[in-house]
């Protein structure tokens, strides 16, 4: 399992971290080195960066996920049934504080 | 530019320091990016937020089986952690919050205490996996407090999680570390979609920030492991000590 999470924790990692390199490089070709920090950069580039983003901050859920998986895979019931809690805390807590 | 390099480098150093002591990296960022940045709160802690996900993601993409989270522990005192949350959100609206700073602060420090009090035998190894967590009752009572502390100061709730696996479970102190980056990242993914929903995650700002967080947490993660213990128990206790004198603040 370790080394599932690690691979794709690593693989998520480097898009998301490709995604927002570009839409940065993007955003500093468009906006100048010098420009102030304005929301007014060329919708590509913020697109890019937001994808990124979001592509980073679903990694713990994703890891939590393979957790349940492998768990319920191995037939350890008590850490499966730990895993889908908390899966089902995310979901929960991304509902109502939405 | 300037402002952007400025940012990277604060994200690098909040990294490095979230890796090394098992902390997200928002007790930190929170205060840089508000009184050193000058950003809103809600666009800091948006940032923040995203920040204490890439130190988790930056952990877990370096630690080896050896010296990586111990999954089945971090998911159940997540449980905690989270029923800690929902009792303070309740409990908040009842209890004065000078009261609830008060209680805090005393919990950082008795957790501090104790912290120093576990003088680990000579070479007290750092990774080890021959360990079985105990006092599972206090573990949770102190990771729901977590929870309920992470809710009142937006943070992942790292510095007493950390201490309480190490100091009152009997985890090895770069496994608590890692385990406490693995729970904090999902503390921070529960709210993070409603801040990117608000807008109140700024692309620029925080690619920058969270580009030099991960790296930091990567070089967190391999430099822990040639670290003493010891040196990593002070240090935790110093940052303890520091957190809790400002809660006892915000209590007066």
């Amino acid at each position: 399992m370790h080394t599932t999470m690690q691979r794709v924790s690593r693989w998520l990692s480097a898009f998301a971290l490709t995604l927002m390199a570009l839409g940065l490089a993007l955003a500093l070709l468009h906006g100048g080195a010098d420009q102030p920090l304005r929301l007014g950069l060329a919708q590509r580039s913020h697109r890019l960066m937001l994808f990124g983003l979001v592509v980073l901050a679903v990694l713990p859920g994703v890891r939590v996920l393979i957790a349940l998986t492998y768990y319920t895979a191995a037939r350890r019931l008590a850490e499966a049934l730990v895993a889908l809690v908390v899966v089902m805390e995310l979901i929960a807590s991304m509902i109502t504080r939405g | 530019m300037s402002f952007l390099v400025a940012l990277f480098v604060s994200g690098i150093a909040a990294g490095t320091l979230g890796a090394l002591l098992g902390l997200g990296g928002g007790i930190f960022l929170v205060p840089l990016l508000t009184v050193v940045f000058d950003l809103p709160v809600r666009v800091a802690v948006g940032t923040s937020l995203i920040c204490v996900i890439a130190t988790s993601a930056g952990v877990a993409a370096l630690a080896s089986e050896e010296s990586g989270a111990d999954v089945p522990l971090a998911l159940r005192l997540e449980i905690g952690t989270a029923a800690g949350a929902v009792i303070g959100g309740v409990v908040s609206a009842f209890v004065p919050a000078r009261a609830l700073s008060f209680v805090f602060a005393a919990a950082v420090f008795g957790t501090a205490v104790y912290t120093l009090k576990k003088a680990g035998a000579p070479g007290e190894a750092m990774f080890r996996r021959d360990y079985r967590p105990r006092r599972w009752t206090l573990g949770y009572s102190v990771a729901g407090l977590a929870g309920m502390v992470s809710g009142m100061l937006g943070v992942g709730g790292g510095f007493i999680k950390v201490p309480t696996m190490y100091a009152i479970m009997g985890v090895p102190l770069g496994i608590a570390t890692a385990t406490s980056n693995f729970m904090v990242g999902i503390t921070a993914a529960a709210s993070v979609f409603v801040y990117l929903g608000r807008g109140d995650v700024r692309p620029l700002i925080t690619v920058a920030t969270a580009g030099g967080v991960f790296i930091g947490a990567s070089i967190g993660t391999v430099v822990q492991r040639r670290l003493k213990v010891a040196w990593l128990r002070w240090a935790l206790v110093l940052l303890m000590t520091g957190i809790g004198v400002q809660m006892l603040w915000k209590g007066f």
